[in-house]
């Protein structure tokens, strides 16, 4: 029989763990829990201590401003994934420990399905945009991989169509009719994906990996040097070990906000090495998405591009090679043009419905005027 | 102020237990009143003064009645004071809409009127107040003489907001005198903590899977099988949430050595409406029974005139609930199953019990449909839905599996109750006089695990709603 002296042990105890909380938030015990992505905000209202919202409002966000709450969400949303699988990052699906995004309702792309005349004025404003440029500035389009179409066995029936004709099958015949530079990593990483040496994308990334990126930029730089007669400078790499884990690569698992990483044997480390004979660096006008986010973070920008080489992301903010932003100066853009080796379009299979972001049809309204 | 808030986990409850321990014997009860009026303040200011000022014109009432020549009269008051503060905070709203929807109809104008807000818990501290003013008719207890132990009677905060109802009689020895010990404050934290566990763990979630399956069925149309599901979460949403806040409620005064009645007794494994109501929010139906079905005459009249009882108890039972015709139906819809009962009682026999229960739950489930709706119009509208048979699309959602599971596991822990599986536990580790040490430890262990869950469910800012706390 438990005596009532050795309940009062544990009745202690517990005040003292009950008393926890309190103790770490005020006295900053906790060490700093960061939370990624963006974090809904407590919504502000009009406050009164008599009607009872001042002390709802001071509920809600009690613990905002403490670590506590941060540990308490990775800790639940670390249990909940755990045990049951759910995410609580949104648009985010995890399927057999693969991450992907929203998008994975429209596997092959096919839903929001962009429509003819929509295609053929795009088309129309790039060869336009090719001819005011002239043959000196090829346009090159660069396709990244899907994670859709690169596991597509962890996906649910329900998330897969046999559809052909879906944007990115159009856009890329339309351009290989009119002669551009395709540089499909899709097909390629897709058609190969059983003999890298590393992840191309990671399990919990929705980006290619450093890794993949590197390769591209590797096809890249020779595909410009081809297309130009030029020497650019060209690099080697080697690829190397790591714990499995890269915030960079790993972005979705990241933005689940969990406690443990989750970690990837097939993330390597790519180390990068100037070729022994230097050669140009790339002048290039670029607009994409955040598929260019791989290249612009790492030490591939400044290796493949000069430091002109400004990055036009969805066409809407102008990065340079300092990683300042600026908003979008059509102006500078075609002083550049006339400057550039080429003009690169990085554009992810899902964003074939706004191909080029606006980009063809600003800049032959550029040029016109 | 929720229990199942980080406010109250975090700072309130160490408070409380903390400081009662440490205060002296004669200031504890006053410093329980300190507490209620501060957690009832916290979430609404306003009408903590409402309930001060009314429960001291109740005490002074209530004194007279014994001693007084005009006791009937003195009730009357008492009880038409408690009655009018429920009719007009609670009533008012819905009268004149009706009344103006009447007018309109004749062509007539509206009549203007600002809606009135209702005070939280105002159901459940006007029925305790009532509970107070008849044991003192009735002989059942001596009137309170300390004004603050009245107070704290009215206004205690674990049963203040959604009960369960302690009628006066019941707790006013220990009032006066009770004992508390680290056992009983251990016990206390046991059950709260089941408490907790309830109400976040699965009903919450219950009631996110109702919502999920509610915006998919209004986004991808009507499904029968998603209504019926729809109508399966709010049943498990409303018992797990209502039962754990009992649990809390029982839990918190057993910590400072008060016993509360329990409100609960595995009400899904009923075999019979008759049944249902002895097991579900059974300090209401017991209020309900001596306050005013036995006033009515009970069962001791003819048939029909004990139908008649059972019609308006539940006719009332169900506006007590809330302020709307669904409720009303709702308390009808009890009441009809009731008369029907006692019509044609089906004799329970082991052969059919477990068919006895399905059909009871069934009923029961029926009867949440009309208590969910927002209108008589929409509880038509899901009971077409559910009847129609037309079609038995099912949803698609990426977190599909996680509710699935705890719906499962809410089914599994109503079915267990069968077996009196939880109390068993409860005994063996913890509640027996044979426990060992290492036994209660490990049970408290596990229990404390559970809260700490709980508690990073809540900062962490999942649903968290309070179905009862509208009342």
């Amino acid at each position: 029989m438990v005596k009532e002296k050795q309940y009062r042990i544990i009745l202690g105890l517990v005040i003292v763990l009950m008393l926890m909380p309190a103790t770490m938030i005020h006295l900053n015990l906790l060490p700093s829990i960061y939370l990624d992505g963006v974090i809904q905000e407590t919504e502000k209202r009009h406050l009164s201590w008599m009607d009872g919202t001042a002390q709802k409002q001071f509920d809600e966000e009690l613990f905002d401003s403490s670590n506590f709450k941060s540990l308490c969400i990775r800790s639940r949303n670390e249990f909940q994934y755990s045990f049951f699988g759910k995410i609580n990052a949104q648009s985010t699906y995890v399927f057999d420990d693969y991450f992907y995004r929203f998008y994975v309702h429209n596997y092959n792309e096919d839903i929001f399905k962009t429509p003819q005349d929509s295609i053929n004025k795009t088309l129309q404003n790039l060869v336009e945009l090719q001819h005011l440029v002239g043959e000196k500035c090829p346009i090159i389009c660069i396709i990244p991989p899907s994670k859709t179409r690169l596991f597509p066995e962890h996906l649910p029936e329900r998330h897969k169509s046999k559809s052909t004709t879906t944007n990115y099958d159009q856009y890329k015949n339309r351009l290989l009719k009119n002669n551009f530079t395709v540089l499909d990593f899709n097909d390629y990483f897709v058609k190969n994906k059983s003999s890298f040496d590393a992840a191309i994308i990671a399990k919990g990334g929705i980006h290619w990996t450093y890794y993949a990126a590197t390769l591209a930029m590797d096809s890249l730089v020779k595909t410009v040097s081809t297309l130009k007669n030029q020497d650019f400078n060209q690099f080697t790499f080697s690829i190397s070990d790591c714990d499995g884990f890269n915030v960079d690569d790993q972005d979705l698992a990241v933005l689940s906000n969990l406690i443990f990483d989750r970690k990837d044997p097939n993330i390597k480390k790519v180390n990068l090495k100037q070729s022994k004979k230097i050669g140009k660096k790339i002048n290039a006008v670029i607009v994409g998405d955040s598929f260019f986010h791989a290249i612009e973070q790492s030490d591939l920008r400044n290796l493949v591009f000069t430091s002109d080489t400004d990055f036009h992301y969805y066409f809407q903010t102008t990065k340079n090679s300092l990683l300042q932003k600026s908003p979008i100066n059509l102006k500078k853009i075609k002083e550049q043009l006339q400057k550039a080796d080429c003009i690169i379009l990085i554009n992810d299979i899902v964003n074939f419905e706004k191909f080029t972001f606006g980009f063809a049809d600003k800049m032959v309204r550029e040029f016109k005027k | 102020m929720l229990f199942s808030s980080g406010i109250f986990l975090v700072y309130f409850l160490p408070i409380y237990i903390l400081g009662y321990l440490l205060i002296p014997e004669k200031f504890k009860n006053a410093y329980l009143l300190l507490l209620s009026i501060f957690f009832y303040w916290w979430g609404a200011p306003v009408f903590s003064i409402i309930v001060l000022v009314t429960s001291s014109i109740n005490f002074f009432i209530a004194r007279k009645i014994p001693t007084s020549n005009h006791k009937r009269k003195l009730l009357f008051a008492y009880i038409a004071l408690n009655l009018g503060l429920l009719a007009y905070f609670k009533y008012s709203n819905f009268f004149v809409e009706n009344v103006n929807e009447l007018l309109w109809s004749f062509g007539f104008r509206s009549i203007e009127w600002t809606k009135v807000i209702l005070p939280v818990g105002i159901s459940f501290f006007t029925f305790q107040s009532i509970t107070y003013g008849f044991d003192v008719y009735r002989n059942d207890a001596k009137p309170q003489g300390n004004i603050l132990n009245y107070y704290l009677y009215i206004l205690f905060f674990p049963q203040l907001i959604a009960g369960p109802i302690v009628t006066y009689s019941s707790i006013e020895k220990q009032l006066r005198n009770r004992e508390t010990n680290a056992t009983k404050m251990l016990d206390g934290l046991f059950r709260f903590s089941i408490g907790l566990g309830k109400k976040v763990l699965i009903g919450n979630v219950m009631a996110e899977f109702g919502s999920e399956l509610t915006n998919y069925y209004a986004d991808f149309g009507a499904s029968s099988l998603l209504s019926w599901l729809i109508a399966l979460c709010y049943t498990f949403e409303i018992y797990f949430d209502f039962s754990g806040y009992s649990d809390m409620a029982i839990g918190l005064g057993k910590m400072v050595g008060f016993d509360f009645p329990e409100n609960f007794d595995r009400p899904y494994l009923s075999k019979s409406i008759t049944e249902f109501w002895r097991r579900w929010h059974m300090t209401l139906g017991n209020f309900m029974k001596n306050y005013l079905y036995i006033p009515l005459g009970g069962n001791q009249h003819a048939k029909n005139r004990t139908f008649l009882n059972l019609a308006i108890v539940f006719t009332l039972s169900g506006l007590w609930h809330g302020a709307s015709w669904n409720f009303v139906v709702w308390g009808l819809f009890h009441g009809f199953w009731l008369i029907v009962e006692r019509i044609n009682p089906l004799k329970a026999s082991n052969l059919f019990q477990p068919f006895l229960i399905f059909i009871t739950f069934f009923i029961v489930l029926n009867g949440w449909v009309l208590f969910d709706a927002t209108s008589l119009s929409e509880a038509i509208t899901n009971f077409k839905s559910m009847y129609g048979f037309e079609n038995f699309n099912y949803w698609i959602h990426k977190n599909a599996h996680y509710y699935e599971f705890h719906l499962f596991i809410a089914v599994v822990i109503c079915l267990l109750g069968y077996f009196k599986y939880f109390n068993s536990i409860y005994h063996f580790s913890f509640g027996s006089k044979s426990t060992s040490f290492v036994k209660a430890s490990l049970a408290l262990f596990g229990v404390f695990l559970l809260f700490g869950l709980s508690l990073i469910h809540i900062i962490s800012g999942s649903y968290n709603p309070f179905i009862y706390f509208q009342f």
